[in-house]
């Protein structure tokens, strides 16, 4: 599994303990029952803590999945 | 106001047998180590020890007037008890912003309680803020 995904996985786990399917590039909130508001907030801080990187509020509204959220974690380390 | 990281706010306290006494109504935690003097001191402390929630009242108090301020709301808290606050005593809690999420609208900071060189407790927290009050 690539390390960003695998990074992602670990916080998606840890975060919602009920989910059990799959963490693909695909993932959105809407597929996890415990990802709501509050959850996104908490989910964030823990991706930008892991990956060493800020997001605007702008930036995060345009992630619909987590493989844009790669995405977009990949931009910013490559600045 | 604008929060940042490094800013900084502090309150200092006494718990006094009527705090004790209300939150034992409140909460209605009779434990022993916190309203039996005998029983504290044979478990060898010096006396009964200050409900850690006593604590987080004035933790409460930086978080809604200081930091993040009136308009915040309360995500996580944690606490560690290090050494007994006991009554009387006078202590300090600090609370200091370690991080800001421009992205999700949430400041975390970090918090001690010291009574003089003791340190009696120390924790984090996590708040969301309205992204007005957060610096891009």
């Amino acid at each position: 599994m690539d390390d960003s995904l695998q990074k992602i996985t670990d916080i998606i786990r840890d975060l919602f303990d009920e989910y059990e399917g799959p963490v693909t590039s695909s993932l959105s909130a809407r597929d996890v029952e415990q990802w709501d508001s509050l959850a996104q907030v908490q989910f964030m801080v823990l991706v930008e803590k892991a990956f060493g990187v800020k997001f605007s509020s702008q930036e995060l509204n345009k992630f619909n999945n987590i493989g844009e959220l790669m995405e977009g974690i990949k931009k910013k380390l490559a600045k | 106001m604008t929060v940042r990281i490094g800013d900084k706010a502090s309150r200092r306290f006494v718990v006094d047998d009527q705090a004790m006494e209300w939150f034992r109504q409140v909460s209605e935690d009779d434990s022993r180590i916190h309203c039996d003097d005998a029983y504290a001191r044979s478990r060898g402390f010096d006396g009964v020890i200050a409900y850690g929630g006593i604590m987080l009242a004035h933790l409460s108090h930086l978080l809604g007037n200081c930091i993040p301020g009136t308009n915040g709301t309360s995500l996580a808290w944690s606490i560690k008890y290090h050494k007994p606050l006991y009554i009387g005593e006078t202590a300090e809690i600090t609370l200091e912003v370690v991080n800001i999420s421009a992205a999700a609208g949430v400041v975390e900071g970090k918090f001690r309680v010291m009574a003089g060189a003791k340190r009696v407790a120390s924790g984090t927290t996590q708040s969301i803020l309205p992204p007005e009050e957060i610096e891009e």
